[in-house]
């Protein structure tokens, strides 16, 4: 059986995209030039926002 | 999510995970997803927990309050499930969310996972008050017309 070290070393060898769309949204790994927008839209109701 | 805790964390704490997050998802330890709605950002859906060994995984979003009540996070959610079934071959996805939070509870439902259990007393909620967590489901071999 493989560690679970070896298993994230074999998923470090998959290609996943990192970026693509659905009929409405696009998804793209965050990166750090997405900081301000990701605080704005945190910010916008702290109180009730999905978790 | 572990961040969301005892109210709005400060700047730092998202410049922090921004920066970090493609290096994490490089090395596979976490899948962290802007969502953008014609190009504002709308929230994130990402999979915090990634036990790649079984493999199972996590999923986890949240939803910026103006973008609430039109289905974008459930389309979102099955965008990241699909995406996962076809990139990582999951036994198992799981969704973990706070039993009061209805809104993320409806999505998971939405979406097609199944309620497991709730455990209780097991997490803070963003205004840092002890919550309960519950835990749903899904299993890429019960995939129905329902929840494509």
């Amino acid at each position: 059986m493989k560690s679970e070290q070896e298993c994230r070393e074999a998923a470090m060898k998959l290609e996943l995209p990192q970026m693509w769309s659905t009929r409405r949204l696009s998804f793209r790994i965050v990166t750090r030039e997405d900081a301000d927008e990701l605080y704005e839209a945190l910010c916008e109701d702290w109180t009730d926002f999905l978790l | 999510m572990p961040w969301a805790k005892n109210g709005i964390p400060p700047k730092s704490v998202t410049v922090d995970f921004a920066n970090k997050a493609l290096s994490r998802f490089k090395a596979r330890e976490d899948l962290s997803f802007v969502l953008r709605e014609q190009h504002q950002v709308v929230g994130t859906c990402s999979v915090p927990r990634l036990a790649w060994e079984v493999p199972v995984f996590e999923i986890g979003y949240w939803l910026r309050a103006s973008a609430r009540g039109r289905g974008l996070m459930t389309e979102a959610v099955i965008g990241l499930r699909d995406y996962l079934v076809q990139y990582c071959n999951p036994l198992r996805l799981e969704i973990r969310c706070d039993s009061a939070n209805a809104a993320s509870r409806s999505v998971a439902v939405r979406t097609g996972f199944l309620e497991e259990a709730t455990i209780r007393k097991s997490r803070r909620n963003n205004q840092g008050k002890l919550a309960d967590e519950t835990i749903y489901a899904w299993f890429p071999e019960e995939i129905t017309e329902v929840n494509r």
